[in-house]
């Protein structure tokens, strides 16, 4: 039995894919969602490149704010970007996943914190930022796991593994696999010896 | 019903809620009686392995929450009477990324271990269980654990990696 879905959700998805065109400001060839979903806020500045792939209840929001480039998409998803099911994606100012980026179920990222407007503020004593904003970028290749959270400012680099349900707080730099909450690298490729080496966490875990 | 040819088999008083389950090769997914599988939920059977047997066994009374994802390479048993809650994550695979030339999402799929989940096992919001886990008869795993590695009976567990709690007093058992 094949993995493929069958004709009729094959062309199903492709009429949805055509109607889903008109809602952002761009979206290349061969980029389709299945549904239900995706659910779209602010689609003119979200920009889809070619071939990008989303499962049902995908849900994309670019809401610009005051310290919002004027103009161009504030979400842009490169080539080849898949998306797994309930995948969140929130942009006020700048959130780019690269080529081939791996997206499984329940991923979340956003490029402001608190929510916007929301008058939360973070208590003093618990060392939290009071307002974290800043562009998030997930480089290229990249696999990012099940339920796991991209916070705000925060880049992931090329060729790189976040684990399943880990928190990102600081960059996770190329070729690199980080794991927990907050992420710790674990794991780096080594270009001279050409393989993988585990690296001792600067942390503990909990 | 048309619900009861999808599966490979499937219960007396089986509750399927809607929208899903997102089914991939149905015929290898075995429910028991009165089993409860939540809405958004995605089972799915990989049979590109190789592997002969592999398949997804739900006991009888067993609870899905909303959202969850089972992946099965190699197989998945759920005993009778265990409770899962929303969004868990159950693969028995991972992903390779260790080829540095080519994109992860390009990379195969590696099979790690048939995962087994005893009987009146909880397992709380979010939680991630990975391949070649065995969890015990009556163990608890708390909300957003990630799980990679045994869990004996009655134990409860928390953390990423896990961290063992302990088993709880005679009067919490049930």
């Amino acid at each position: 039995m094949s993995l493929r879905p069958s004709l009729l959700v094959r062309i199903r998805t492709h009429v949805r894919s055509s109607v889903l065109r008109a809602r952002f400001a761009r979206m290349g060839r061969g980029t389709a969602f299945q549904g239900p979903g995706p659910y779209v806020v602010g689609g003119s500045r979200i920009a889809l490149g070619n071939a990008v792939f989303g499962r049902p209840f995908v849900r994309l929001e670019a809401i610009p704010s005051s310290h919002s480039p004027p103009r161009g998409p504030i979400l842009t998803l490169e080539d080849r970007v898949y998306l797994g099911f309930h995948v969140s994606v929130f942009a006020t100012r700048g959130v780019t996943i690269g080529r081939d980026v791996y997206l499984n179920g329940h991923v979340t990222m956003y490029d402001h914190y608190p929510p916007m407007e929301s008058g939360y503020a973070a208590p003093e004593a618990s060392g939290l930022p009071v307002e974290r904003v800043g562009e998030v970028s997930i480089g290229d290749q990249s696999w990012i796991g099940w339920g796991a959270v991209v916070m705000p400012g925060v880049r992931i680099g090329i060729h790189s593994v976040l684990g399943a349900n880990s928190v990102a707080l600081e960059d996770v730099p190329d070729y690199c696999v980080a794991v927990g909450n907050p992420a710790v690298i674990v794991r780096r490729y080594d270009a001279q010896a050409k393989r993988w080496v585990s690296v001792k966490p600067e942390r503990n875990g909990p | 019903m048309k619900r009861r040819a999808l599966f490979g088999a499937m219960g007396e008083g089986c509750v399927i809620e809607r929208p899903g389950p997102f089914l991939w090769n149905a015929d290898r997914i075995r429910l028991g009686d009165r089993v409860r599988i939540g809405r958004e939920s995605r089972l799915q059977v990989n049979l590109e392995s190789g592997m002969g047997h592999c398949g997804i066994d739900l006991g009888d009374d067993v609870v899905i929450g909303a959202g969850c994802q089972f992946t099965a390479s190699l197989g998945i048993t759920i005993g009778p009477g265990t409770r899962i809650g929303d969004e868990v994550l159950i693969a028995d695979n991972t992903h390779r990324y260790e080829d540095v030339s080519t994109p992860i999402p390009f990379q195969t799929v590696r099979p790690v271990g048939a995962v087994r989940i005893g009987a009146n096992a909880y397992i709380g919001r979010g939680a991630v269980i990975l391949g070649g886990v065995t969890i015990g008869d009556g163990a608890v795993i708390v909300d957003r654990a990630v799980v990679h590695e045994d869990v004996a009976p009655d134990e409860w567990v928390s953390g990423m990696p896990t961290v063992v709690l302990g088993a709880p007093v005679a009067t919490h058992r049930r």
